[in-house]
């Protein structure tokens, strides 16, 4: 094509836009709402997996010691660890350990609540990894029965939980987001419909006097980009300004409660999503926009 | 230029609007065609421009075969045409020299092209003057000028004008014939779809008439008598 034709079908298509304001603004609401729900789930099915692999990485079996638990009774755990042959290997993490990761935790601002204290109240922990996964479940049950263990956590039940709930939500957005897109593109080749309904006259001469019939279409298959383009900006800035003001609140909020008990949960930073965010958006909006004014010209364009 | 061979035309209402039509325009001819309303003359400019298609026989025109021609070919065909229409079909959002632009540029032509052609043919049909002015500040007359000036801007080898002269009155209708002739003088073949019976007596040239379908009389220098003393 022709740097003045293109030219000239980016004019029309905006011009067709402009004509038809109203209706143009609906069209760029629904593709911008079509793509923040998808934002949501996409957002949900990031952090989720992202949460999931750190939980892959950790340990198998946590377990902490009561606080209180004397000498002996530590000696017993650890000889009852040792000789265990379903565990590969365990670290031990001291009481010292448990106090560096609190202040760590703190900060220096706040690990001044910590003066005075000594380590004596918190617990002695042990990272364990298995031989065999598949013990797991079995292993943390023996573990529980052992004098002097309060607590034992290990991550393969929350794995397979969240990975059940993510591909629920997989199921789910795609559901969701086939559903409007389908509205999407029904309203696009509506508002389209409304255009070439409007130019019929135009188009009926443009015909007559040799043009081809893509010289036709293309000014409405720009405005319908047009709309996908300006709901995947509009849903984009939408979509990362709520969830980084979600995502401060959140994070800050998990560091005050996180421990070495607690799986740390962080979301993942706006910055490392905002671009594939921003292609999908564009890729789908693009998608509906297109997609929708081809059925409308398709159809009412044929004599 | 033109070539119809036992051209038959039915439409899908069971009409048939076309029987067996015969007819050869040469190229350089100014040629009238003339009938009452409904006789078939619309039908017979309609598969001219490859509106519609013809049920059986052969249609030629400008050398494409339009029979077989794929929707592909029709608009390269037609630019090979000029077509003036009695409601002028302009664009009303449009100038003078935009309507008469807009025909080039859905060809392709470059903005050169498009700066040299338009003042000639806004010259030829003497509208130089309005050249900013919209459809709807011009009279009829002058309307019908600017799609004459549209329909020729791509130098055409056929100019076909169905009812030029329909909606404007005695003066006008003059003024746009005399035009078609000029046209005609430099070359292009012009067929004009009319009612008009004193410009057709006046103007002296081909006259083919049709009736019930049928072409009736083709008569070099013809006149336009009335359909009934030969039927």
């Amino acid at each position: 094509m022709k740097a003045e034709t293109a030219k000239y079908m980016l004019t029309e298509g905006v011009t067709n836009i402009n004509r038809n304001k109203l209706m143009s603004l609906a069209s760029v609401s629904i593709v911008a709402a079509t793509l923040q729900v998808f934002g949501i789930f996409y957002i949900c099915v990031v952090n989720i997996a992202a949460n999931t692999a750190v939980l892959r990485d950790e340990p198998e079996i946590y377990m902490e010691c009561y606080p209180n638990a004397d000498a002996k009774t530590l000696e017993a755990v650890e000889k009852y660890l040792q000789q265990e042959e379903r565990i590969a290997l365990y670290e031990k993490l001291t009481k010292a350990d448990a106090m560096a990761r609190l202040k760590e935790i703190l900060g220096e601002k706040d690990s001044s609540i910590l003066e005075g204290l000594d380590e004596s109240f918190l617990p002695v922990a042990y990272r364990i990894k298995l031989n065999d996964p598949e013990d797991s479940q079995n292993m943390a049950d023996d573990l529980r029965k052992v004098t002097g263990v309060e607590i034992v956590e290990f991550s393969g039940d929350t794995i397979s939980f969240r990975i059940r709930i993510l591909s629920w939500i997989q199921a789910a957005s795609a559901i969701m987001i086939l559903i409007l897109m389908l509205n999407s593109i029904l309203i696009i080749s509506n508002t389209i419909k409304i255009t070439v309904f409007a130019r019929r006259k135009e188009i009926g001469i443009m015909k007559h006097i040799g043009a081809t019939d893509w010289f036709i279409r293309w000014p409405f298959l720009v405005e319908g980009a047009i709309i996908g383009l300006l709901g995947a900006i509009a849903s984009f800035f939408v979509v990362t300004y709520a969830y980084s003001v979600i995502v401060t609140r959140f994070n800050t909020d998990m560091q005050l409660i996180s421990s070495q008990v607690f799986n740390f949960i962080s979301l993942v930073k706006p910055g490392q999503i905002a671009l594939k965010l921003l292609l999908s958006y564009v890729i789908i909006g693009e998608a509906i926009g297109i997609l929708g004014s081809y059925i409308s010209i398709r159809k009412h364009l044929v004599e | 230029m033109i070539l119809f061979t036992g051209v038959n035309k039915k439409y899908a209402d069971g009409t048939v609007a076309l029987r067996n039509i015969n007819l050869k325009i040469e190229k350089g001819e100014f040629v009238f065609l003339i009938g009452a309303s409904g006789c078939g003359k619309s039908s017979l400019i309609k598969l001219l421009i490859k509106e519609e298609d013809a049920t059986s026989g052969l249609v030629r025109v400008n050398g494409y075969d339009l029979s077989g021609m794929s929707a592909k070919a029709v608009p390269f065909f037609r630019r090979s045409l000029g077509i003036v229409f009695q409601d002028f079909r302009l664009l009303n959002n449009k100038t003078v020299f935009e309507n008469i632009a807009f025909a080039l540029r859905v060809t392709g032509a470059s903005p050169k092209t498009i700066r040299r052609h338009v003042p000639m043919a806004m010259a030829m049909v003497g509208l130089t003057k309005k050249a900013d002015a919209y459809p709807g500040q011009l009279s009829g007359g002058e309307q019908q000028r600017v799609a004459i000036a549209r329909a020729i801007a791509n130098n055409p080898v056929l100019l076909i004008a169905d009812e030029p002269t329909g909606n404007l009155d005695p003066d006008n209708s003059w003024e746009i014939m005399r035009l078609l002739q000029e046209i005609n003088s430099i070359g292009t073949t012009v067929l004009v779809a009319t009612h008009e019976r004193a410009i057709v007596n006046a103007m002296s040239q081909r006259v083919i008439a049709i009736s019930d379908g049928r072409i009736i009389r083709d008569e070099r220098k013809g006149i336009y008598e009335d359909e009934g003393r030969n039927s």
